[in-house]
């Protein structure tokens, strides 16, 4: 069982690659998606009728000895104007004084609205919505509901977003990975390189995971490629900034894949 | 936590609250485009051309952002200048693999006029569909045309933001109290803006009159040569009028009138964009408001519309196929000129 995880992941990154053929747009390297690298994401949805899969891979390095695989398969689909919906399913393995675990970590499902498209008065404002169930052997004790405000401003090639969420309910036993915080707000700022292609991330960004849990404070830096119209590569490092808090060091990396299905496009005439 | 919070609703206040007042907002509303296996065969088979409209992207973009946000003639002109340097002697000679994310280019005016540039969106996406179709060898010449006619209802299912597939009349264009202005002002720019609406139109005739892959690929050699014929000697080697589907594409045109329609009006907007964002009688803070009005107009077959005839006759009153930068077809020498001297690339060759 014990690669289980790192062969699904695997076997989900050529799935990706596979359906690349049909899909896309040539910019969708600069949809911020959480944790895709960074935690923090834009206010702008999924295209509609757009499906996004996204395979990503995470390792952490907490502070001690334990450490943690995840691989947060997800897909987003874009039902109506301006908004989408989507699910995760992380897997994760978890070493821990010498023994490891491997397991699904909860599923979450979730629901972003963009109220907005920034104007010249207005950045553009998001409202996002998640409820991670406790499913899986790594998985949390409670079912979770959380929100999230999102707002993205842009400056020439620049753009800054600033995300704030807050969780309801008790807090239970946490999940290993994709648990949600009780509360988490950052600030990421991205640049675009529009010649390769490529986005530039760094954020920083403070979170409360449980309510008598002390405040960790992280910073990543991250790069969104576009590989082929319709794929993006990410890749990115994340490391806690307060003593003894947050990962010693975490690396991300994942590949997304936009595509269409015919059969649930309009007709037209 | 509640500081915490207050601070970030403060960076929030903070983000949106630059200078210049806001119309109406706009929605994000953007939508997938129609899927299939023929998406990006363009970009495989014929990628010297393909990558080259990335390019034209970023000019249609530049130009708007700098229109708008220099507001002083002298210095617009300069910088227009400097822009059209950069375009023909790097971008164009070096284009990016993938589009370009316009909203990076023209910040200011993406802000401005988000509406407008959906549209020009969604018929860039259209145009760039038709070439994937005619550049996919595994779909029989027979099944093309229906293909074509499918991804144009496909376009016009988005009525909110699809140019109407009828003709609209050219006085939208040159006869309004801001016409011209951008074309009298910056006539090297602006023949480089016609000069690729030549090529965007003017592709699909290789596509229809070659008989093989050899043939349209030749054709479409050939085009992209001329096209880069006309940047020898500006403004004199560029269209002297906006070229029309009709007459640089008259192939295309009778297969899908509807398609060339829609590029005509496209084109036509793109030219009246330019006008109203250069033109001082706009002012400022109405330049929203204009164009948005004249993009109601493009959605609208009621008003201002040409007969078919009219629109198929419109280029030989305007100065005919000369006027607007010359046949698609006919550039090629004889098959043996061809294959003794290769057409060289400038995009291809990485060196302006």
């Amino acid at each position: 069982m014990q690669d289980t995880p790192a062969r699904w992941a695997g076997t989900a990154v050529a799935l990706s690659i596979a359906v690349a053929a049909p899909a896309g747009a040539q910019i969708d390297y600069r949809n911020l998606d959480d944790d895709r690298p960074t935690r923090v994401e834009d206010a702008y949805p999924a295209e509609r009728y757009a499906f996004e899969f996204i395979v990503p891979y995470r390792f952490e390095r907490e502070r001690g000895s334990a450490w943690v695989h995840a691989s947060l398969l997800e897909l987003e689909y874009g039902v109506i104007r301006n908004a989408h919906v989507g699910v995760k399913a992380p897997l994760a393995g978890v070493r821990d004084a010498g023994t490891t675990e491997w397991g699904l970590s909860g599923i979450r499902v979730f629901g972003l609205y963009n109220f907005n498209t920034e104007s010249q008065l207005l950045p553009a404002f998001s409202l996002r919505t998640d409820a991670v169930f406790p499913v899986g052997a790594l998985a949390g004790s409670e079912t979770h509901v959380g929100v999230q405000a999102i707002a993205t401003r842009s400056w020439a090639r620049n753009r800054v977003h600033l995300n704030a969420a807050y969780r309801f309910g008790r807090d239970g036993t946490p999940a290993v990975v994709e648990g949600l915080d009780r509360w988490w707000y950052g600030a990421a700022l991205d640049r675009t390189l529009f010649r390769q292609s490529v986005l530039v991330i760094g954020e920083v960004y403070a979170r409360r995971p449980l309510e008598a849990a002390p405040v960790e404070v992280n910073a990543s830096l991250g790069l969104r490629w576009q590989w082929r119209p319709t794929a993006v590569l990410d890749i990115g490092i994340s490391r806690g900034l307060r003593k003894g808090l947050g990962p010693e060091y975490a690396v991300t990396l994942g590949v997304s894949n936009a595509f269409a299905i015919p059969g649930l496009m309009p007709a037209g005439r | 936590m509640r500081s915490l919070l207050l601070a970030l609703a403060t960076l929030v206040v903070a983000l949106g609250a630059p200078a210049v007042p806001a119309g109406a907002q706009d929605r994000r509303d953007e939508q997938f485009y129609y899927p299939g296996s023929f998406n990006w065969q363009f970009l495989r088979n014929y990628p010297e051309a393909a990558r080259l409209f990335n390019a034209f992207d970023y000019g249609h973009a530049v130009l708007y952002e700098r229109l708008y946000t220099l507001p002083d003639s002298a210095r617009k002109a300069a910088v227009l200048e400097q822009e059209y340097r950069y375009l023909t002697t790097d971008l164009l000679v070096r284009p990016p693999r993938f589009a370009v994310a316009e909203e990076v280019i023209e910040p200011t005016y993406a802000k401005l006029a988000w509406k407008a540039k959906l549209m020009f969106d969604w018929a860039h996406v259209l145009h760039r569909q038709l070439y994937d179709v005619y550049a996919d060898e595994r779909i029989p010449e027979a099944q093309k045309d229906a293909r074509i006619e499918r991804l144009t209802d496909y376009y016009l299912s988005r009525r909110d933001i699809a140019f109407v597939p009828v003709a609209k009349s050219m006085a939208l264009m040159d006869e309004q109290y801001y016409s011209q202005v951008f074309r009298r002002r910056f006539p090297k720019f602006n023949g480089l803006i016609w000069a690729y609406h030549w090529l965007q139109v003017g592709l699909y005739e290789p596509f229809i009159a070659g008989r093989t892959p050899d043939e349209k690929k030749a054709g479409l050699q050939a085009a992209v040569a001329r096209f880069w014929d006309m940047l020898k000697d500006p403004p004199q080697s560029m269209p002297r009028v906006m070229p029309m589907a009709a007459t640089v594409a008259p192939l295309f045109t009778e297969r899908h009138p509807r398609a060339a329609a829609i590029f005509d009006n496209l084109h036509m907007m793109h030219d009246i964009i330019s006008d109203i964002l250069a033109a001082d009688t706009v002012p400022r803070d109405k330049k929203r408001d204009v164009i948005y009005a004249v993009l109601d107009e493009f959605r609208d077959t009621t008003r201002n519309v040409m007969t078919r005839e009219d629109w198929l006759m419109m280029g030989h009153h305007m100065g005919g196929i000369e006027a607007m930068g010359g046949p698609v077809l006919g550039l090629l020498r004889s098959p043996a000129d061809s294959a003794a001297k290769p057409m060289r690339m400038p995009m291809m060759d990485h060196r302006p």
